[in-house]
């Protein structure tokens, strides 16, 4: 007995087609799609030539999906910034690697509370709320946006991809959808534009529980939250003095960590500049040839959470074979998800003993 | 005459200050153009280029008396010293190094003309005695241009030899282009899109994450 939805969330996770799956392993294309619906079950032969195309162990497909994961934002996108294969693609992998996580938690302790609200206010005020909410001075610039977000409770995943027109997608999962879930899918993207992506999809959490209305509207909404929320109207009223130059925002970026790109439309927006003067700003920045390799790097900010339960259940260095073996996954794809994260893994052994007190050794069971 | 300072020389130890004059500059350019944009009513204004010219260096003189010291006052605590020049001319010291501010066009060097104090400038020969150990600086020129509509567009650097009332007469030992590093302090991001990560060092584990007690010993199915 086999899940048929196994074999195409394995397919869709490595970017086949039903017929290009069909053809490697010589069976007729229909038969792929009666499978993954589970109106047939494979004989051994066909499962093994499934299995070995696919690059999953046979034991992955005889377990059922027991997790409700919605698409959440990734449903904005639909049409627009990503394919239709590349959403499967992140959706399936990060679906996946969300049931390991769930495993995981299932053997740890975390008392910290779900703090992110759920608003039906304006964009800013729901900005200002959701900073209260999570403990953040209303008008500093946020160190480490990953970090808070952990810290309240906010599971950020990231996936070991590289998707050029989108960074992240976010969802409620769980029952009662209560999780909220950010998906980081942009490995190469800088520092400043994953914080900005991280804070938009947080405006999608708290403002968009019911995906309605136009979905232009709903991304302006968002981008509108995020502005908000990275830079405070009142605290950019005091740092955005006209007339705005770019060598000024090259400083403010250092401090608030946002592009200068942002912070020149966090000024428009907010009437600090005219439109006559963002133009002569854009003209600056494309005459520097800033436009696509802005000044000023901000540090990428790597999710911890995952990489410490890990680290935890599994050990410094992180015995991957283990968790390979415990979920039925390929151990490339266990490690490669996992190294996106923040992970110990690097230090020597002398150097995790001495610093990362917190992790206990895993006792395996013996077999 | 002592051997000629490299341009490279130059740069390098000009490499604090550079910043703060181009943020100066960059500084009162905008003012400039924002002033000529606030007298603009429904039509378009042709901007004075005397007057932009004027309240550049203006705004771009109090960017410098910020951040650095004005020997006016007779003070000395600050990194550079800026002289008074009348007509708001721009005019610093720092280290070996004497420069004059001037507007440029065209990447040109302006002419002395009949100005005895510029040509005698442009000769590396002293004149402004109120400057400290005046007898050790070399005389530059700081060319700041603009581009349309008044936007702060590049900043060179040249020294003199010799200059008169004619264009042929003005010669130059050099004259460079200031490159941005120079000017922002900072490099653009890697061209290959790498960004830089957090650091193993910097990993800070969650607080209130732990082992549930009663099942330290036995996993063996996570899904």
């Amino acid at each position: 007995m086999i899940y048929g939805e196994r074999v195409k969330q394995a397919r869709e996770l490595i970017g086949l087609t039903q017929v290009a799956l069909a053809e490697s392993i010589g069976v007729h294309p229909s038969e792929i799609g009666q499978i993954e619906t589970g109106r047939i079950t494979p004989g051994e032969e066909v499962l093994q030539r499934i299995a070995f195309r696919l690059g999953f162990p046979i034991s992955f497909f005889k377990q059922p999906v027991s997790i409700e994961f919605p698409l959440g934002s990734l449903l904005y996108r639909a049409r627009t910034a990503i394919s239709k294969r590349d959403r499967c693609k992140v959706y399936q992998h990060s679906q996946i690697f969300y049931e390991v996580i769930n495993g995981f938690e299932k053997h740890i302790q975390n008392d910290t509370p779900y703090c992110l609200p759920r608003l039906d206010d304006t964009p800013k005020d729901a900005a200002i709320l959701t900073r209260s909410a999570l403990g953040l001075s209303p008008d500093a610039p946020i160190n480490n946006l990953v970090s808070t977000l952990e810290k309240n409770r906010i599971l950020v995943m990231a996936l070991p991809t590289n998707m050029e027109n989108i960074d992240a997608f976010s969802l409620w999962v769980g029952d009662e959808k209560k999780r909220p879930v950010i998906v980081l899918v942009n490995n190469f993207a800088p520092g400043d534009r994953l914080r900005w992506s991280i804070a938009h999809e947080l405006g999608h959490l708290v403002l968009h529980q019911v995906m309605q209305g136009d979905i232009a509207n709903l991304e302006k909404e968002a981008n509108a939250f995020a502005g908000e929320f990275l830079m405070p109207g009142d605290a950019a009223f005091k740092e955005l003095v006209p007339p705005v130059t770019l060598t000024e925002l090259m400083h403010l970026k250092e401090r608030w960590k946002m592009s200068i790109q942002a912070l020149m439309l966090r000024a428009l927006r907010l009437e600090v500049i005219s439109s006559r003067q963002y133009k002569y700003l854009m003209y600056q920045l494309i005459n520097r040839d800033w436009k696509k390799r802005e000044p000023v790097d901000i540090p990428v900010e790597k999710p911890r959470f995952i990489g410490q339960i890990a680290e935890i259940l599994y050990g410094v260095p992180i015995d991957y074979k283990s968790i390979a073996a415990h979920t039925n996954l390929p151990i490339q794809l266990i490690r490669s998800t996992i190294q996106a994260h923040a992970i110990r893994s690097t230090l020597s052994k002398k150097e995790s003993s001495d610093g990362g007190s917190k992790i206990i050794n895993f006792i395996k069971k013996e077999d | 005459m002592e051997n000629v300072p490299r341009p490279d020389a130059v740069l390098n130890d000009w490499a604090p200050i550079l910043p703060i004059i181009h943020e100066g500059l960059e500084k009162g350019a905008a003012q400039a153009l924002n002033f000529f944009d606030q007298l603009e009513e429904g039509h378009r204004r042709p901007i004075d280029p005397h007057l932009a010219a004027y309240l550049t260096r203006f705004y771009a003189r109090i960017k410098l008396r910020e951040e650095g010291h004005n020997v006016e006052n007779g003070e000395n605590c600050g990194e550079y010293k800026l002289n008074y020049v009348p007509n708001c001319g721009l005019y610093l010291a720092y280290k070996q190094y004497k420069a004059k501010i001037f507007k440029s066009k065209n990447s040109e060097v302006p002419i002395p003309g009949n100005s005895i104090s510029k040509q005698r400038y442009y000769e590396q020969m002293d004149f402004f005695p109120n400057l400290e150990g005046t007898n050790n600086y070399w005389n530059l020129i700081l060319l700041w241009e603009v581009k349309p509509p008044y936007l702060l567009d590049s900043l060179s650097i040249a020294c003199p030899q010799s200059g008169g009332r004619t264009k042929n007469s003005v010669i130059m030992h050099w004259h460079v282009l200031v490159p941005p590093a120079y000017l922002y302090g900072v490099e653009p991001s890697s061209p290959d899109g790498s960004a830089p990560t957090t650091q193993a060092q910097d990993i800070e584990d969650l607080e209130k994450v732990t082992l549930k007690k009663e099942i330290e010993v036995e996993i063996d199915n996570i899904i």
